[in-house]
């Protein structure tokens, strides 16, 4: 069996988010298929961030693709092009198969599909399934400079969590009054 | 793609509900539905479901695996489907909707714009939506046979996405050369807003002619051999906020040519007897306020008064142009409130048929919200007269 990847995601730490964009312009350049970004712009390449980070009452909160469970863009795809895949929890993308609809456009509830004028196809975090199937790190989590995105294991940051409740509840039960 | 819900319920409500037009305003819609329980019959007038997804987008722009896969699903969920049954033909409107307690009609947009000049009626002329469908109808093993366009000229008309599909298909189909004219230019090109790179690519690949308008079909013993065209310019806005295109006068110039098709749009298609049914069709502006741009001009040539003058142009509004030669039927769209309520009680209609030619996407998502609809009018019994305004948040619908 490979390498266990389906409970493996990118989750952000809002705490630790200072809105630099680093990971905007990171998720763009990649997917252009550059490193640098001068060269990206001199050659007009065609840069699409697949995250974003959004101001909203004066805090910004990155917004990317959530691979939703029953995911409402890969239910109205009629062409295939977005799909759900049961074994990794992932909604998958085949851009080369999008003929252009905007369904999922229309139902995403956060926003995290586009649609490229310049391509004509969808443009959506993809989580960098190859780097993560080959152990790597995704773009935007390599380009944080305060960690604040992580490739998590659910089931790992399940157990962190339940750890970390369980001391809480220690400290409370064991404060003296 | 999937149609049903991840959970369908299995009860049977024992209300039954109709839906007119198997493409995606009705496929999704039934699908929400019948998984809600509530027994669904999809009359369509093609062989095959699916509506212009499944015969109207070329299969080498889209695979339709997905598609099958979803509408057997909702076969499994018991969905009857009614196929080849036109209504007004093999049956009446009133007669669906006396049989159901629900009626959706989704008939989408198929009547197909006419470029109302002289030899439309050729053979060899087609519209350029009919040669899609049955084009790919015939390579679905249906009944029929696509035209064979194989060793022509081909001609295209039109500057959206469908004569973007007719020149592929006419490609596929054997075509010896595809010529492609379209009146406006180039930058003014729906499919070129649509897809850049695609049109880019299409326009070095055929013989293209912005700025091109056929003037007359020629043909000689019935069939077309060739046709009249004229170069244009373009003037100031039109009402679609596009630079009007004017024919230059002296420019007309005959080509020989094989093959047509029209793609000069499509318009909103009510099914036959919805008038009577007490189902009210909207007129243009409604159909303006909802964003939809109607190409309202026709540039035809009329004679000039001293007999033997030059031909002259004038560009005079589709619907004026339309009704004048009496050819086609008006544009039927119907009209809605924002739940999707036609003007009858218990029918309601979504998708293109209410607000003319879209991309599928926002067809399949009015499918559901109609869908939604309906199943809260059957629930609760209401039709209130006064019309209700906004539509649904489609979260609440997909999630649900």
């Amino acid at each position: 069996m490979p390498q266990q990847t389906e409970t493996r995601t990118v989750i952000v730490d809002l705490e630790r988010c200072m809105a630099c964009r680093s990971c905007e312009t990171a998720c763009a350049k990649a997917h252009a298929g550059y490193e640098d970004i001068v060269e990206a712009i001199l050659a007009d390449a065609h840069m699409v961030p697949r995250v974003k980070v959004i101001a909203a009452a004066g805090v910004a909160v990155p917004i990317q693709c959530q691979h939703c469970e029953d995911a409402p863009c890969a239910t109205v795809c009629p062409s295939g092009a977005l799909s759900f895949d049961e074994e990794t929890g992932e909604v998958r993308s085949e851009p080369a198969r999008c003929i252009g609809c905007k369904a999922c456009v229309i139902v995403c509830p956060f926003g995290a599909v586009e649609w490229s004028r310049r391509t004509g196809e969808i443009v959506r975090c993809d989580l960098c399934e190859d780097l993560i199937e080959e152990g790597e790190e995704p773009y935007c989590v390599r380009a944080c400079p305060t960690g604040a995105r992580q490739v998590i294991d659910l089931d790992a940051l399940a157990q962190r969590k339940r750890q970390e409740a369980a001391q809480r509840t220690v400290l409370v039960m064991t404060a003296k009054p | 793609m999937r149609l049903i819900k991840r959970a369908p319920r299995e009860q049977k409500k024992g209300r039954k509900v109709a839906v007119i037009g198997a493409g995606p305003a009705g496929l999704y819609a039934a699908g929400w539905l019948a998984s809600e329980g509530y027994t669904v019959e999809l009359i369509d007038m093609l062989p095959e479901p699916g509506g212009l997804l499944a015969c109207g987008i070329p299969d080498l722009r889209m695979e339709k695996v997905n598609l099958r896969e979803a509408v057997g699903e909702l076969r499994g969920l018991g969905v009857a489907f009614r196929l080849g049954t036109k209504v007004g033909e093999n049956v009446e409107l009133e007669e669906l909707i006396e049989g159901h307690d629900a009626t959706l009609i989704a008939t989408g947009a198929w009547q197909s714009r006419k470029l109302n000049v002289d030899g439309e009626g050729l053979a060899g002329v087609y519209s350029a939506l009919e040669y899609l469908v049955d084009y790919t109808l015939a390579r679905h093993s249906h009944d029929g046979e696509p035209p064979a366009l194989s060793g022509g000229i081909v001609l295209v008309v039109g500057g959206g996405l469908s004569a973007v599909d007719a020149c592929y298909v006419a490609r596929e189909a054997g075509a010896a050369q595809v010529v492609w004219y379209y009146r406006r230019g180039e930058e003014q090109a729906p499919a070129r807003e649509a897809e850049p790179e695609a049109f880019r690519l299409l326009t070095e690949q055929v013989d293209f002619h912005p700025l091109t308008q056929p003037v007359s079909f020629i043909g000689a013993g019935g069939k077309l051999t060739a046709v009249k065209a004229v170069r244009m310019r373009l003037g100031s806005k039109d009402a679609s906020g596009r630079p009007r295109p004017i024919p230059i006068e002296g420019s007309e110039f005959e080509r020989r040519i094989d093959y047509a098709l029209v793609a000069a749009g499509e318009i909103a298609t009510a099914p036959p007897g919805a008038v009577e049914c007490g189902i009210e069709v909207a007129d243009e502006t409604a159909l303006r306020t909802k964003g939809v741009v109607i190409t309202n001009e026709v540039t035809i040539p009329v004679e000039s008064s001293e007999s033997g003058g030059p031909l002259q142009y004038v560009s005079i509004p589709r619907e004026r142009a339309v009704r004048a030669k009496g050819s086609t039927s008006p544009r039927a769209a119907i009209k809605v409130d924002g739940r999707y309520r036609t003007t009858r009680r218990g029918v309601f209609a979504a998708g293109n048929v209410i607000d003319g030619p879209t991309q599928a996407g926002f067809a399949i998502v009015e499918g559901v919200m109609a869908a939604v609809a309906i199943k809260d009018y059957l629930e609760t019994d209401q039709w209130p007269a006064e019309p209700y305004g906004g539509v649904y948040e489609w979260q609440e619908l997909l999630f649900g």
